[in-house]
């Protein structure tokens, strides 16, 4: 599950209520049925900021909860299991302050999940990361979710959510919106037709007109032109006047129903 | 055996066993990180040695007395085991510089647990510190043993246990590394100076004295001096660790009434 928001809606604090990590003032309670494990293993958090002691070396850092919660041959294999998830072999023995942001953040990933939780929280887990990280991170997710987990995960991207999520929480203000799952959302929302034309007296400015289409492959998108009738603001296109430098026909993406949702 | 008892048996064995695991997972990673440290080598070992060196018995008052170099190590390394507290303090502060607060909440191990494990290493530095001041002084500053190690042992465990519930329970009032850090001093230099670590009880003002009888410092050094230069009597030993002890009690308890797993700090970022 996806939960998107803009700074300051409260997605930290909603991960922080959800985990009992944060001090709450009203609200109810929820019930997770994770079997017989015990609810300190059931839960695994990554939160936002990175929790790392940098003293301490990947291997020793992502062994600190894997210590606490599970047996020592157990952690032994966790602790292998989660370095080679997150391709961390090769700086296993290095110090933690010694790493760049993109690799803590990695570290900081495999040491909050090291004990194979089945419910797992990510706070904006690809913040710093490069692309080759990122996409470690999408695949890590997806996998877990294969697996059987059930993840939560907040960001400000929407291609965030749109790649590691099956369906989306809106927040706003402190107030959820369930969206239901992903597929339906992108569904609901039109193919945007983007034209862009030169002015011929002096090709320096361009303009740009954005008309919204149910449906349609862009040949359907041309003939639709050609028969638009002529109050469809195609008065302030003036191709005839213009010379026509782009047509672009874009999918429907969770940004554009963000910035929808926002402009409402 | 009923399976019911076998049963009963065989949870405790796991609770002491994740209890055990607990405290030792806490205690490396402390250990880890002061060894890399280094800061708190210096305060623990190097600077008590310096000022030894430095003051020796002057600052105490007893230029003339016998083996008065050697109490007077003994007074800077009781003062300075009591680093502790700053130390034990940063123990639990460090969670919050590094962020990993949120996962103590997470897994809400057990307080006692928890606290055992953070402090165990700090305390075991000033306890191996007196130790060694202590053996030092023996062997080469002329200061006697008239009683036995054990008693030294056993009333410098006490010593650094209750610097560390100190440092626990400095921790769970305050709200910053600088607020700890002024009031670990505070009590450093207050509890060393009334408690007679500094100059000997004797040469103190009376109200000083009377001060001093509710700091452990005082307490500590009541049976280190019974073992070393007095008649080595194990109840004045006793007597003097059992009212640290009570002090310790006092400590933890109200620290671990004051301390919450989601507590925020103003180090946190």
């Amino acid at each position: 599950m996806g939960l998107l928001g803009a700074n300051g809606a409260g997605k930290t604090t909603l991960l922080g209520a959800l985990t009992r990590t944060v001090r709450g003032t009203a609200g109810g309670s929820l019930r997770l049925d994770v079997g017989a494990l015990p609810a300190r293993r059931a839960i695994g958090y990554a939160t936002q900021a990175l929790a790392l002691y940098p003293m301490l070396t990947v291997e020793e850092n992502v062994g600190h909860l894997a210590s606490l919660l599970l047996r020592r041959a157990e952690a032994k294999a966790a602790i292998c299991r989660a370095i080679e998830e997150f391709s961390l072999g090769s700086i296993a023995r290095t110090r933690v302050h010694h790493l760049s942001g993109g690799q803590r953040r990695l570290v900081h990933l495999a040491a909050s999940f090291v004990h194979g939780p089945p419910i797992r929280l990510l706070d904006e887990p690809t913040v710093a990361l490069d692309f080759e990280a990122r996409q470690l991170v999408v695949k890590r997710v997806r996998g877990w979710r294969e697996e059987g987990a059930a993840v939560l995960i907040t960001a400000h991207y929407p291609e965030d959510i749109e790649e590691l999520s099956t369906e989306l929480v809106l927040l706003r203000d402190g107030t959820t919106r369930d969206l239901g799952e992903l597929g339906a959302v992108l569904s609901s929302q039109s193919r945007t037709l983007l034209l862009q034309a030169e002015r011929s007296a002096s090709r320096s400015e361009s303009t740009s007109w954005e008309l919204m289409l149910a449906t349609g492959r862009l040949d359907e998108v041309r003939a639709k032109l050609g028969e638009l009738p002529s109050d469809v603001r195609l008065s302030e296109l003036r191709l005839s006047g213009n010379r026509l430098r782009d047509i672009l026909l874009r999918d429907p993406s969770l940004s554009s129903f963000a910035e929808g949702t926002e402009q409402r | 055996m009923s399976p019911l008892r076998e049963s009963n048996q065989s949870s405790a064995t796991q609770a002491v066993a994740g209890f055990v695991n607990v405290v030792a997972g806490y205690a490396l990673t402390e250990w880890r990180v002061l060894w890399r440290e280094r800061t708190a080598m210096v305060f623990i070992f190097i600077l008590p040695a310096a000022l030894s060196a430095i003051l020796g018995p002057g600052v105490s008052g007893l230029e003339a007395a016998p083996g008065a170099m050697g109490r007077a190590t003994i007074g800077f390394a009781v003062m300075f085991s009591y680093m502790v507290v700053t130390y034990s303090g940063h123990a639990f502060y460090r969670d919050f510089w590094y962020h990993t607060n949120g996962r103590q909440a997470l897994i809400r191990p057990s307080k006692l647990a928890f606290a055992m494990g953070k402090v165990l290493p700090a305390c075991a530095m000033s306890f191996v510190q007196l130790l060694l001041f202590t053996g030092f002084a023996a062997a080469f500053l002329g200061l006697p043993l008239q009683g036995s190690f054990a008693q030294v042992a056993l009333t410098g465990a006490a010593l650094v246990v209750s610097g560390s519930a100190l440092g626990f329970l400095l921790f769970a009032v305050t709200r910053s590394t600088a607020t700890l850090s002024n009031l670990s001093y505070l009590v450093l230099v207050t509890f060393s100076a009334v408690g007679g670590a500094i100059v000997v009880t004797d040469a103190l003002p009376a109200w000083s004295r009377t001060l001093g009888y509710a700091t452990p410092h005082y307490w500590a050094l009541r049976a280190l001096n019974e073992a070393t230069f007095g008649q080595g009597r194990w109840s004045v030993v006793l007597q003097s660790t059992a009212v640290i002890l009570t002090f310790t009690a006092v400590c933890a308890a109200a620290a671990s009434l004051a301390f919450d797993f989601r507590d925020l700090k103003h180090d946190t970022t």
